[in-house]
């Protein structure tokens, strides 16, 4: 679009006379406002306007045209419109009367901002914590009214979330536990034949998979999948007042969502735990037998020295910890939810990073005991 | 008089399973009018908005909008919607969100996005603070005035509410009928209105369309309230109606 378009201009003595044409609309605002920009305007002291050939103004145009009138004035130019149309007049009148200056944000130098950041994050900390204990108290408090009147459990609920916690993780689990049994093996084997011991790659499976890797790894993906989809499912439910709707019927949040959440991964995680350290032991039997050339038998008798049925337990025994960690913080995480669907995003993300972080943490301080133990 | 039809509807059929919504429905939208849509609940206005805007794709039938049967960006920059729950960005502040067509259709230059914000924001009726807020900051009505002024920030040629006065307290709600026929006065804007608000139905809108048994019927209030069917009958006869009606006759 050229200049020619949107303006004319012709200067008489100390009169401009501007003749505005064609689209004055807010998909013309860039050349409108570049045009605007060369008038030449020394040694003028009257402006006519004519709009004559204005084939469209819209409140965009009609806002640029007025701001640049009231340039004229400031500059003491007297400004003469003429052939305006009733709707242009309006429209001018309009953009004028609704016209005002955005207030901008009063901005605090930047290290204040900082130090108010820190101390912010650091009380934001401490109410959450405060806020989880609580949470706590009355996820107990309902599990203990639970244990007195059963039959306010929700079965239907728990089952339908077993089937998903548990039954819909038992693919990339097996697959994922399977690929790192046969990973395990294959570094085990490789290190081990140096001194010519690679049968000793089976007690590395069988003890690093039954004690640590396969309970940690099922931790980590059912936060991953259960976690992440409880804190969101709730969160919605918070969005469309689900939550407070169950809170009027006289029903408790904590006992319609988070107790059947929380026990059905109390009763899937540790299964999936099991399934989990078979099925890493197999990888690394498969891998095992291929490169060195053992039978099944020999890998299954080998085993069998390698690790006692306490092996196994000092793994299991975290899976229920792990369980109710990770449907906590789901839970806690989802009911926490305010405002709009980003907040959902974001508890969501806050609630898988949260449990892994714990469940990592929880680990190392079960090694600290079991090491104190002499387990 | 000939009018320049802007939307063109002609047999369009629209199923949801066994359900049809639509059954062979044609209309026309004409050059500078406000057609109010009413209709039951599920009896498919807004999918017949959605239809037409192509978020909704339809079984049978065709639609033009502006003589065009695809829509590139430039039909895109003539129309202006408005969501019946707003559809504002969750990220963004009310003022972003109504620079989103500023910026990303019309390109106008950064230096005077804001001052018109402002003046958009303030033509809907809101005070300067709800420019810095986010729509989880604010209130039902005020979220409704963000997203028409989201609308209307390109003054497009034709306007899509739904449900533009729900959930508007009555002044708030008349406000915003007074300030629909000055846009439409000074801009001259074709409004497609979906709305159960009968006073805005009589204030505001040059025709009604009547969506019953599948398809619709259009008229002034008037010839729809001669029309033989129960539930146009109950509709438009009805004491709230009337009682809308009265008022009007009033101002």
């Amino acid at each position: 679009m050229t200049n020619q378009d949107l303006l004319k201009t012709l200067k008489k003595d100390d009169t401009l006379y501007i003749s505005l044409s064609g689209r004055w609309t807010a998909l013309s605002a860039e050349p409108i406002l570049h045009t605007l920009s060369q008038i030449e305007l020394s040694g003028v002291q009257k402006v006519c306007l004519s709009l004559q050939d204005l084939v469209k103004l819209d409140t965009t145009g009609a806002y640029i045209l007025s701001k640049f009138i009231n340039g004229f004035k400031e500059f003491g130019i007297l400004v003469h419109k003429q052939d305006i149309s009733p709707t242009a007049l309006s429209l001018l009148k309009q953009v004028s009367d609704f016209a005002y200056e955005p207030k901008r944000d009063s901005f605090s130098p930047s290290y204040r901002r900082w130090i108010e950041g820190v101390g912010e994050k650091c009380f934001a900390g401490y109410r959450k914590s405060l806020h989880f204990i609580e949470f706590i108290g009355e996820v107990c408090l309902g599990t203990f009214r639970m244990i007195r009147h059963p039959h306010q459990f929700r079965y239907l609920s728990f089952f339908g979330f077993v089937e998903r916690v548990g039954v819909h993780a038992l693919p990339i689990i097996g697959l994922i536990s399977f690929l790192i049994g046969v990973v395990l093996a294959y570094q085990g084997v490789g290190q081990l034949a140096k001194f010519g011991a690679e049968i000793f790659t089976v007690n590395l499976v069988g003890v690093s998979v039954l004690r640590e890797v396969g309970i940690l790894l099922t931790a980590i993906v059912v936060a991953g999948r259960s976690g992440s989809a409880f804190a969101a499912q709730i969160g919605s439910m918070k969005l469309n007042e689900e939550v407070d709707a169950i809170q009027t019927f006289g029903l408790s949040p904590v006992d319609v969502l988070v107790i059947p959440r929380i026990t059905a991964l109390l009763v899937a995680l540790p299964l999936l735990a099991v399934y989990s350290g078979v099925l890493g032991i197999l990888g690394g039997a498969v891998m095992i037998m291929n490169l060195v050339d053992i039978s099944f038998q020999t890998f299954l008798s080998q085993l069998k020295a390698a690790v006692s049925l306490s092996t196994f337990w000092v793994g299991f025994i975290k899976a229920p910890v792990f369980a109710v960690i990770i449907g906590l913080v789901g839970c806690f995480e989802g009911l926490n939810v305010k405002g709009g669907a980003e907040s959902v995003g974001e508890k969501t993300t806050l609630a898988v990073v949260e449990s892994i972080f714990l469940v990592l943490v929880l680990d190392a301080a079960f090694s600290i005991l079991f090491s104190y133990l002499g387990v | 008089m000939k009018r320049k039809a802007v939307i063109e509807i002609q047999g369009l059929v629209n199923t949801f399973g066994d359900q049809v919504i639509h059954d062979h429905l044609n209309l026309k939208v004409y050059e500078g009018e406000i057609l109010g849509i009413v209709g039951g609940s599920g009896s498919g206005k807004t999918v017949l908005m959605r239809s037409i805007i192509g978020l909704h794709s339809y079984d049978k039938g065709e639609i033009r909008v502006f003589g065009q049967k695809s829509f590139q960006k430039d039909v895109k920059a003539q129309w202006g919607i408005l969501f019946q729950n707003g559809g504002l960005i969750s990220s963004l502040t009310a003022a972003e969100n109504i620079a989103i067509p500023m910026r990303e259709i019309a390109h106008i230059p950064e230096k005077i996005i804001d001052e018109l914000v402002g003046l958009k924001l303030n033509r809907v009726g809101l005070p300067p603070e709800a420019a810095s807020k986010y729509p989880s900051q604010l209130s039902g009505g005020m979220v409704k005035r963000v997203a028409l002024a989201r609308a209307l920030a390109l003054d497009a040629d034709l306007l899509f509410l739904d449900e533009p006065t729900a959930g508007l307290d009555p002044i708030a709600a008349a406000r915003f009928d007074e300030l629909i026929l000055q846009l439409q006065e000074s801009l001259n804007l074709t409004i497609f209105i979906i709305t159960h608000d009968l006073d805005t139905l009589y204030r505001t809108c040059s025709r009604l369309g009547a969506i019953v048994d599948k398809k619709i019927f259009t008229g002034t209030a008037s010839q729809l309230q001669r029309m033989d069917h129960p539930w146009v009958q109950d509709y438009f006869n009805g004491p709230r109606s009337r009682a809308a009606l009265k008022s009007k006759e009033l101002l």
